[in-house]
């Protein structure tokens, strides 16, 4: 029961979606689309409160040990509150202007800093970390130095031939190693949907 | 202590106050360096500059706001491109962040076009299961959007824009302003495989290889990747704002990270040449 | 409420929070882990707050109005995922993560992915011989033949269910060292993002916050 039915479950509504596709049904189709992708829309929306509980859950116990650093987990509790009741209460919800107020000011601010902090990051990297021990590292670094600089103003000011030289590795070396690495993945992933349709992949049944 | 080992012990904290100078500097003294060209960001320009007024374009919003320096200049441009176009100006969100800027940026736009909403545009919200609406979209877009509403929790049927916006395939084209997943993956999966609607992008930096690649395989009709892709649009549409503004800070932090590498790397072979004496 | 939120008293909020961020470039300090907890829970509560308004919410006040009430099943069904919480009942988590499984496997394995599988793949097929205005173009021929080569060394070098002997091993090492030339290029692009997140918040501070830029 407790595998054997979401086993079931899965290979039906694949199976439904799939046989919608090949004998195109109008009236199968409505009925697919009404039904069963409008159910798949509404219990994910349900459902998706839970990363934010299990923030919750995880903070709330560090508040209620006291563990070390406690306070941080009163403010990311304080943060969650204020914006959900807002969101919640307030006429207009989230767009709201008071709603607006905080969460552009605290969550778009602290999204955008945060991720700016790499910036940093990666230049203390490319002086720490980046070395020519090999010639693929050595390529590697020749290849990034010609796109950085062929990419901005600057590098053409030096010369028109760095932006030319920067197309050229991003048309006839990136592009096929990324597509190289996309035919890949595509293949990969028709194996693991069908994996997952025929149960033989269960790893979401892992408690 | 040799100079290598100083080189190699240099206070990391340092290096942070040159890159942020770096980056600073130029916005103080803008040097006005010349944008490079970008075939594939002109081709993105064009596509949406050669639709008919009248045309139904899409502007979805797959974003955080880690891409907002990236993604507002191309967002500036292309609405006021559609505007000054006659397009019909559709906006929407895959991300709960999206949503949010995508009325942020674009509505200022609309209101200095007089354009009015659910006339000449709407604002469609925020989908919450991006594969369970885009495949019902396909048939039935105003089911699929939230069972009919708008972001504002407005009725769809009540606007006369959407009366000719039933389905996928009514949309001319779907230009995604995106940071990652979902995004212009998804939307070329799902409409442009199975309904042909042309997919566009404006992405973040960090994306240019995977977009330049759909590009390729003619999955994209274009791509402005990151602050170049979004300066170039800026010179095509020929109005300089904040991408152009920000190409000089762009050039001399590469010059700085470029920087960084050489003396990283000297002080490396210098201090394994001198161990190895 | 709306009074007193100003755009500028917003602007000094955004701009301690920033300020507080980047103190960790410093050295680790209190500032910045509230500032980090505080947007990371905000940051959390707003997918909730939009999924509610936009979808939840919707559905449930339309109910009475178009009859709709199966659809509180699928909303019940959403629900069991919170039986995570409560290990006795657990497994009843797995039967909606079944359905979105389910549903999404079947979209892979259909013409959503297929098609842009074949796309690329027929465009990763180049001529190698290039033909332009019906003359040899050999500058046109040897890109064509970099393509196809690292498209292939590419996935030779990830193919594991063959020996990397002979031919495979040339293939493979080929492919090895186009991937670091691409992805340094992808470098490349990923430090040009980078900046551009910097150069967005010291346009915040020193623009909207300071008024120092024109």
């Amino acid at each position: 029961m407790r595998r054997t039915l979401p086993a079931a479950i899965t290979l039906i509504a694949g199976l439904i979606v799939i046989i919608k596709d090949i004998f195109i049904s109008p009236g199968f189709n409505q009925l697919v689309q009404d039904y069963l992708v409008r159910s798949v829309a509404l219990s994910s929306a349900t459902a998706v409160a839970l990363g934010g509980l299990s923030l919750l859950r995880v903070h709330g116990r560090r508040v209620s040990r006291r563990r070390e650093g406690w306070y941080n987990s009163v403010i990311l509790i304080g943060g969650f509150a204020l914006l959900f009741f807002l969101g919640i209460l307030l006429d207009g919800g989230h767009n709201s202007d008071t709603y607006q107020w905080f969460y552009q000011n605290t969550a778009v601010t602290g999204s955008s800093t945060v991720f700016s902090l790499l910036c940093f990051y990666i230049g203390s990297a490319a002086y720490r970390a980046f070395r020519a021990r090999s010639v693929e590292a050595g390529a590697l670094l020749v290849s990034a130095t010609i796109v950085m600089l062929g990419a901005t103003s600057i590098g053409a000011a030096i010369t028109p031939m760095l932006p030319e030289a920067k197309t050229w590795i991003m048309d006839y070396f990136n592009t096929p190693v990324i597509r190289g690495v996309a035919l890949g993945v595509s293949l990969g992933s028709f194996a693991q949907g069908a994996r997952n349709l025929f149960g033989i992949e269960r790893g979401y049944m892992a408690e | 202590m040799p100079w290598y080992r100083r080189l190699m012990l240099i206070d990391r904290r340092i290096l942070y106050v040159v890159i942020a100078l770096s980056v600073a500097i130029p916005m103080f003294n803008p040097i006005g360096l010349p944008v490079p060209s970008d075939v594939i960001a002109e081709a993105a320009y064009n596509y949406i500059a050669d639709l008919p007024a009248g045309s139904n374009v899409l502007y979805t919003y797959d974003l955080s706001a880690s891409g907002m320096t990236e993604l507002k200049p191309a967002s500036d441009v292309f609405i006021d491109l559609s505007f000054q176009k006659g397009h019909n100006v559709f906006l929407m969100a895959l991300w709960a962040e999206g949503n949010n800027f995508s009325a942020l940026w674009a509505d200022p736009i609309a209101e200095a076009h007089d354009a009015v909403y659910g006339e000449n545009f709407m604002n469609l919200g925020y989908v919450v299961s991006y594969s369970a609406f885009m495949e019902q979209a396909r048939t039935d877009l105003h089911a699929a959007l939230n069972a009919g509403i708008d972001k504002y929790g407005n009725r769809l049927s009540e606007f006369p824009v959407m009366k000719n916006v039933t389905k996928a395939k009514d949309f001319d084209a779907v230009f995604s302003f995106n940071t990652g997943d979902p995004g212009p993956t998804a939307w070329i999966q799902q409409w442009n495989a199975t309904e042909g609607v042309p997919i566009l992008s404006a992405c973040t930096s960090v994306s240019t290889p995977t977009m330049t690649n759909y590009y390729q395989a003619g999955l994209l009709k274009g791509n402005l990747g990151g602050l170049a892709g979004a300066a170039y649009a800026e010179s095509l549409h020929g109005e300089l704002g904040s991408a152009t503004g920000g190409m000089d800070s762009q050039s001399l932090g590469h010059v700085v990270i470029i920087l960084f590498l050489v003396l990283g790397n000297i002080g490396y072979f210098a201090s394994k040449s001198a161990e190895g004496k | 409420m709306e009074a007193i939120l100003t755009p500028t008293l917003g602007n000094w909020l955004s701009a301690l929070i920033t300020l507080m961020l980047f103190s960790i470039l410093y050295k680790e300090n209190p500032f910045y882990r509230i500032a980090e907890h505080l947007y990371v829970g905000a940051s959390a509560a707003h997918g909730i707050v939009t999924t509610w308004n936009n979808t939840v919410k919707p559905a449930l006040t339309d109910m009475p109005k178009y009859g709709t009430w199966w659809e509180i099943l699928p909303m019940l069904l959403g629900l069991m995922i919170y039986f995570n919480f409560y290990r006795p009942y657990a497994w009843l988590a797995r039967i909606p993560m079944a359905l979105w499984i389910g549903y999404n496997a079947a979209l892979v394995l259909s013409a959503r992915q297929v098609i842009p599988f074949l796309n690329q793949l027929t465009m990763a097929i180049k001529p190698l011989v290039a033909m332009t205005n019906g003359s040899f173009d050999l500058a046109q021929s040897i890109n064509n033949i970099l393509f196809v080569s690292i498209v292939l060394g590419v996935l030779t070098y990830f193919l594991f269910t063959v020996e990397h002997k002979g031919v495979f091993k040339y293939a493979a090492d080929w492919g090895r060292i186009a991937i670091m030339i691409g992805f340094g290029a992808s470098f490349g692009n990923t430090v040009m993002a980078r900046i551009s997140l910097l150069i967005g918040r010291l346009d915040f501070l020193f623009g909207d916050w300071l008024g120092l830029l024109g």
